[in-house]
């Protein structure tokens, strides 16, 4: 579904990611792991074409990145959900107007838009919040808020960039458990984040990026985690 | 629709600037048609005088028919001349009779012997007013020669002048007006940047981002013309007494139900070309700068 082929990316002189290859399957829940300035969310960017690349080809589904239209990409971002790490809510804009975004983009009718917001806020277990606004909730419930909204045009995939980074741990592992529970629903995952102990709860692919090249022991990089909580 | 929604929905979160950019745009289309009528009142003025006879030479009452024919085939020989009508002393009764109806008393005192022969004279160019005026006192018999030529000139200088400082004011004021619906627009996308960014990510199109914003532009321009016509409209009834007691029958074309509407339609497009040219520059510089 998701394929990098030799990508590099640089920001001028400064490679950022270099002769990055790894595919994703549909339906897979991958960590994409890595410390600040790894490249992790560049990769994000990458796979939402909001930055070009040099080298390398990447491929999301049948379209290749390097060739879009305005209209390809269009396309490619409702096929992509994000999650950010500041979940990027519109603050003028209530709970379940925040959900309905992309269904508006979309241009689906109001019936629809209700009942799948509706949909949604179950999901997320804020069927109360629905009119509240971004500044009356906490952080955990703004970062459901942001996956519900991700979520709401079906997205076959989820890109994930830090979304536990500003949270406390037990709301944390709530919002992973919220995404592996979308992932058993059937819509690939890719969850980047440098809380290992995330990672090594969830027992998952992990994809670990290194100055900007995957390393090839993510495994280790788990293990090494364990026994550093231990100590 | 949803598009106009938002926009109007932008509007009423910033009423103080939408109210300033749509008073701007009242002014200034105020100010146009307010020109426009005035300059076209003077078109209507000149054209009326100009299908006037400009020259007129009366013959001494003695004076023969021969004399006015001989006269009429000389002058209708002449480059310059656009038509010409003679009139013997019988028509020269008729058209007494037909002005006088109202007093029987003077119309028994008047016979067509006391009345002049005359040739009234068009001339195609307004400048050959005087060589037409020399021309026709060679003709024997004529007793003397009227022509219109200060009152014409004066008329088409006005016109022109009204004309050059009309469009020069209104051009400021269009590129001011212009200039606000910049500022305004600009400031709201500047305000948005972070939402359209969001949108953008989650896969808006163009019109749905900008779109908003542009028919904003837009409105100022639609709303403006409309209430600077309605003012000005209103303006030129509350006038109308005095207008068509000054223009007599050249203010029925003032009033016509077919010149307002015209001079509103031409205004609007013109409005909303104005907002949208000045939002699609505003959107555009933001966005560039995003």
């Amino acid at each position: 579904m998701v394929s990098f082929d030799n990508v590099t990316k640089r920001y001028g002189e400064v490679p950022i990611l270099s002769s990055v290859t790894f595919t994703i399957e549909p339906s897979e829940f991958v960590f994409l792991t890595g410390k600040s300035g790894s490249g992790k969310t560049t990769v994000m960017r990458l796979l939402t074409h909001q930055v070009p690349f040099e080298e390398g080809e990447i491929r999301v589904e049948d379209m290749n990145l390097k060739k879009l239209s305005k209209k390809d990409v269009q396309r490619l971002r409702r096929m992509i959900g994000v999650i950010y790490q500041d979940y990027k809510l519109l603050t003028e804009r209530n709970v379940a107007e925040n959900i309905a975004l992309g269904l508006e983009i979309m241009g689906k009718p109001k019936s629809e838009i209700d009942m799948r917001v509706r949909e949604l806020l179950e999901l997320i277990q804020l069927p109360d919040k629905a009119k509240l606004f971004p500044s009356q909730i906490s952080g955990g419930e703004a970062q459901r808020v942001c996956i519900a909204r991700a979520l709401a045009i079906a997205p076959k995939m989820l890109f994930a960039d830090e979304p536990t980074g500003n949270l406390d741990d037990p709301t944390a592992f709530s919002i992973v458990k919220l995404l592996a529970k979308i992932n058993e629903l059937g819509t690939t995952v890719v969850m980047a984040t440098h809380n290992m102990s995330l990672v090594e709860r969830m027992n998952k692919r992990v994809i670990d990026l290194s100055e900007g090249k995957i390393t090839d022991r993510p495994k280790k990089v788990v293990h090494q985690h364990k026994k550093e909580s231990a100590k | 629709m949803k598009t106009l929604r938002q926009a109007l929905r932008n509007m009423r979160r910033s009423p103080y600037q939408a109210l300033t950019a749509t008073l701007m745009m009242t002014l200034t289309f105020f100010l146009i048609y307010g020109f426009s009528t005035v300059l076209y009142g003077a078109q209507l003025a000149l054209q009326f005088l100009e299908t006037r006879p400009q020259v007129t030479a009366f013959f001494k009452v003695d004076s023969t028919s021969d004399q006015l024919s001989q006269a009429a085939s000389t002058m209708a020989q002449k480059p310059y001349v656009a038509s010409i009508r003679t009139l013997t002393k019988e028509d020269a009764l008729k058209v007494f009779q037909t002005q006088n109806q109202k007093d029987p008393l003077l119309l028994q005192l008047v016979t067509a012997d006391i009345l002049p022969a005359s040739i009234e004279v068009r001339v195609k160019d307004i400048s050959d007013m005087e060589k037409a005026r020399d021309d026709l006192q060679a003709n024997p018999g004529v007793d003397e020669v009227v022509f219109q030529q200060d009152v014409i000139s004066n008329l088409r200088s006005w016109t022109r002048t009204i004309r050059i400082g009309g469009i020069s004011l209104i051009s400021l004021l269009l590129v001011t007006s212009m200039l606000f619906i910049f500022v305004i627009v600009s400031l709201r996308v500047a305000i948005k940047r972070n939402e359209l960014s969001i949108m953008n990510l989650l896969g808006a199109s163009f019109w749905y981002m900008r779109g908003p914003f542009l028919l904003e532009g837009t409105l100022y321009g639609f709303f403006g013309s409309l209430f600077g016509w309605i003012v000005s409209v209103t303006m030129l009834l509350y006038a109308s007494p005095y207008l068509i007691k000054f223009f007599g029958p050249m203010s029925a074309s003032m009033f016509s139900p077919i010149v307002l509407p015209i001079f509103l339609g031409v205004g609007t497009l013109l409005g909303v070309f104005v907002g949208l040219v000045a939002s699609v520059v505003a959107v555009a510089r933001v966005v560039r700068h995003s």
